[in-house]
């Protein structure tokens, strides 16, 4: 249930963008929400993808496919109808083998590659890949794939500013002015102004040195060395994935829920985007509670239910029910006192525009009628 | 009323639980509380310090980059950047992890000199802030330090984020050893692991909600933390909601949902769906931790409108065994 300019700023986006963000903290049905707003552009005619990079492996759970892999895998049509999605999660390990394929056509060299210790931690051990790698495929998808919309999954917030700040880094890494300290040099011809600004990178050399042991310098430079011409695609890569995060056809979506600490988060959130000049287009209020008994002062007597059941043949006892009843009441009551101040918090934040609020389900309906609740919840004027 | 078989194993788990929960808070020098984001961890976290404090001990709580928030504790105080008292007999820290790789290298390498070096050269810095793994290291190097420091008071309790940053916080040290074949960092690396895995020394409290994700996502985490030879302690299910009036049929709530009481009865019929909902995940839970024994600890919702820190002592005398 939303306001209308927050439905037709969400309709817009969703018809326009070529690049939608979820993010938000842990538990909010973010990426319920990241394949609600898919399903939602696809039924509208777009040609989607959906990305989760999440390790935890829950988009396949969401959208009742088995088992989502690196691989593409279009859902089922009468969902999409009369666009497509292709849902993929992001396994690092393996996406940065099948790069490294791609990218090195030497077999000899690749392998030498894959049996370097440091290429073996940074693929396979070290969290801090996905966010690298889901740069990387948040590149292909979209220069080398023919979607019309791509929807991006995140790790929880805290992790948000590491992914939206990693193709700065990766391009930092991957720049001329870190690798090249670490590249055996083949050319000692260098000018005099080279060889001065080199001098940091002995110094670095040598202080990593000492503090991370001769060892590692040495299997860094053979990494380096490895890696040889690959540094300047990666951060090609990086810059591109950068410039596409601020491109005016991407769209960040905030997900929370109602509850006052929440709101906080993303309150947090919207300012980390801030900081990054990056803005939020909408925020999405998950689950949020609504009672109609949110303010019902009379208490439900003994007496109430008898006069209600009148006429109902039951052996129900009417004390229990009343006690039941009246305590449902209160506990549904709290729950929609204490989202409604962090919903008028949020409408604070977001404003009229970009609120979009999706109360929780009373009943029991499955993923797929969760996904199904979220999209009609949105777009249903208030 | 006669308890059934089943009634009488889910409260000899609680009590075996409660036990565990104890005897970890007062011999292990960290215990770290993970589990799926939204499940609580920080109110648990916040919870076991409390009842850490009564059992005479001066426990620390670890939050990593925390919003800005009240306190968890009843008239406490949020964390800061240095270790403070937060409430009487409980010390607390907010470390920022942009922070902590300069602490930790400091208080770890062997001149001060080269440390500020590292940070100071452009080069290095930019390598270590663009290196993966780095900073998961130095978070827990800065939990293993401040543990030397105040384990012997009472345990450093932290709180972790969502599963995925728990996992790759434990496999930081296996990774910088893989890398740095020797060294102060690599000694160092190897000491953490070594504490780490240590079940006399550390132990992962594991959090969930009585919802689908959260179970799912807990088993999958205590899998994997297994795995990597972590040291398991009982499972919290917090937010554990009771069917209220449960022998009323669902007929009458139909008929009661078309008269005056509507709005009460559609309450209490959303209240039972949920109800049933977590019963059917903590059936779920309890029998697959039954396949290795682990015991599991209920923790009530707290539906009225607490305060984060009267929420904490809620839970903090639920964890004592007080009802």
């Amino acid at each position: 249930m939303s306001e209308r300019p927050a439905i037709a700023n969400l309709e817009q986006t969703l018809s326009t963008c070529k690049l939608v963000v979820a993010v938000g903290s842990g538990g909010v049905g973010k990426t319920t929400t990241a394949a609600a707003l898919a399903i939602a552009a696809a039924r509208r005619g777009r040609r989607c993808a959906v990305l989760t990079i999440d390790p935890a492996r829950r988009l396949a759970q969401a959208l009742g496919v088995t088992r989502l892999g690196n691989e593409p895998q279009a859902l089922a049509a009468e969902v999409v109808a009369p666009g497509s999605v292709d849902a993929m999660m992001l396994e690092a390990p393996e996406a940065l083998d099948r790069l490294i394929e791609r990218m090195v056509p030497d077999p000899a060299r690749r392998e030498r590659l894959f049996a370097n210790r440091l290429y073996q931690v940074i693929a396979r051990h070290l969290g801090g890949t996905h966010e690298y790698m889901a740069v990387e495929r948040l590149y292909s998808l979209v220069r080398e794939h023919d979607y019309d919309l791509v929807v991006l999954d995140t790790p929880p917030t805290v992790n948000a500013l590491d992914f939206l700040d990693a193709p700065t880094r990766i391009a930092a890494f991957f720049s001329d002015k870190i690798t090249r300290f670490f590249q055996r040099k083949h050319d000692e011809n260098r000018g005099l102004i080279q060889r001065i600004r080199d001098r940091a990178g002995e110094v670095a050399i040598q202080v990593l040195g000492k503090a991370l042991g001769e060892d590692f310098i040495e299997e860094l430079i053979d990494f380096v060395t490895a890696f040889g011409g690959l540094f300047a695609a990666f951060q090609e890569r990086g810059i591109v994935a950068e410039k596409l995060l601020r491109d005016p056809s991407s769209a960040f979506v905030v997900v929370t829920g109602a509850d006052p600490v929440r709101v906080a988060e993303a309150e947090e959130l919207s300012k980390t985007l801030a900081r990054l000049d990056l803005e939020a287009r909408c925020f999405v209020a998950n689950r949020v509670h609504a009672s109609p008994s949110v303010d019902a002062r009379a208490h439900l007597s003994a007496d109430d239910v008898e006069r209600a059941l009148a006429g109902f043949a039951s052996d129900v006892d009417v004390a229990v029910l009343a006690e039941g009843l009246a305590g449902a009441q209160s506990i549904r009551a709290s729950l929609a006192r204490r989202d409604r101040i962090g919903l008028a918090r949020l409408a604070e934040l977001a404003g009229k525009k970009r609120l979009l609020v999706v109360p929780e389900l009373d009943d029991e309906v499955g993923d797929r009628g969760a996904i199904d609740h979220l999209i009609a919840a949105m777009f249903e004027p208030r | 009323m006669p308890a059934t078989d089943d009634e009488q194993a889910a409260l000899s788990s609680e009590r075996t639980a409660r036990a565990q929960l104890d005897e970890i808070l007062v011999s292990r020098q960290i215990v770290m509380v993970t589990g799926k984001g939204g499940v609580g961890k920080s109110i648990v976290t916040a919870a076991l310090a409390m009842r850490a404090r009564d059992l005479g001990l001066r426990p620390l709580v670890f939050e990593l980059d925390a919003p800005p928030r009240t306190s968890l504790f009843p008239d406490g105080r949020p964390a800061g950047d240095d270790v403070e008292e937060l409430a009487p007999g409980i010390l607390g820290i907010n470390q920022r992890s942009e922070d902590a790789i300069r602490d930790y290298a400091i208080s770890t390498l062997p001149s001060r000199t080269v440390a500020e070096l590292l940070f100071e050269n452009r080069v290095s810095k930019l390598f270590l802030r663009a290196s993966p793994s780095v900073s998961e290291m130095a978070l827990v190097g800065r939990v293993a330090i401040l543990a030397e420091k105040h384990g012997a008071d009472g345990p450093v309790i932290v709180d972790l984020h969502a599963t995925g940053h728990a996992l790759s916080l434990v496999q930081a040290p296996a990774g910088i050893m893989k890398v740095l074949r020797g060294g102060v960092l690599h000694e160092r690396a190897r000491r953490i692991e070594e504490i780490l895995s240590d079940p006399q020394r550390t132990a992962f409290v594991t959090v969930a909600l009585p919802e689908d994700l959260p179970v799912t996502e807990l088993l999958d985490l205590r899998a994997r933390l297994r795995e990597l030879r972590a040291p398991l302690g009982p499972v919290v299910l917090n937010g554990m909601i009771e069917e209220p009036a449960p022998l009323v049929a669902d007929a009458v709530l139909a008929h009661l949902e078309h008269g005056p009481l509507a709005h009460a009865a559609h309450d209490l019929r959303a209240l039972r769906t949920w109800a049933r909902r977590a019963a059917r995940e903590r059936e779920r839970l309890t029998a697959a931790l039954a396949v290795d024994g682990t015991a599991l600890l209920t923790l009530p919702f707290v539906h009225d409108e607490l305060k984060p820190g009267a929420l904490a002592a809620t839970l903090a005398a639920r964890i004592g065994g007080i009802a």
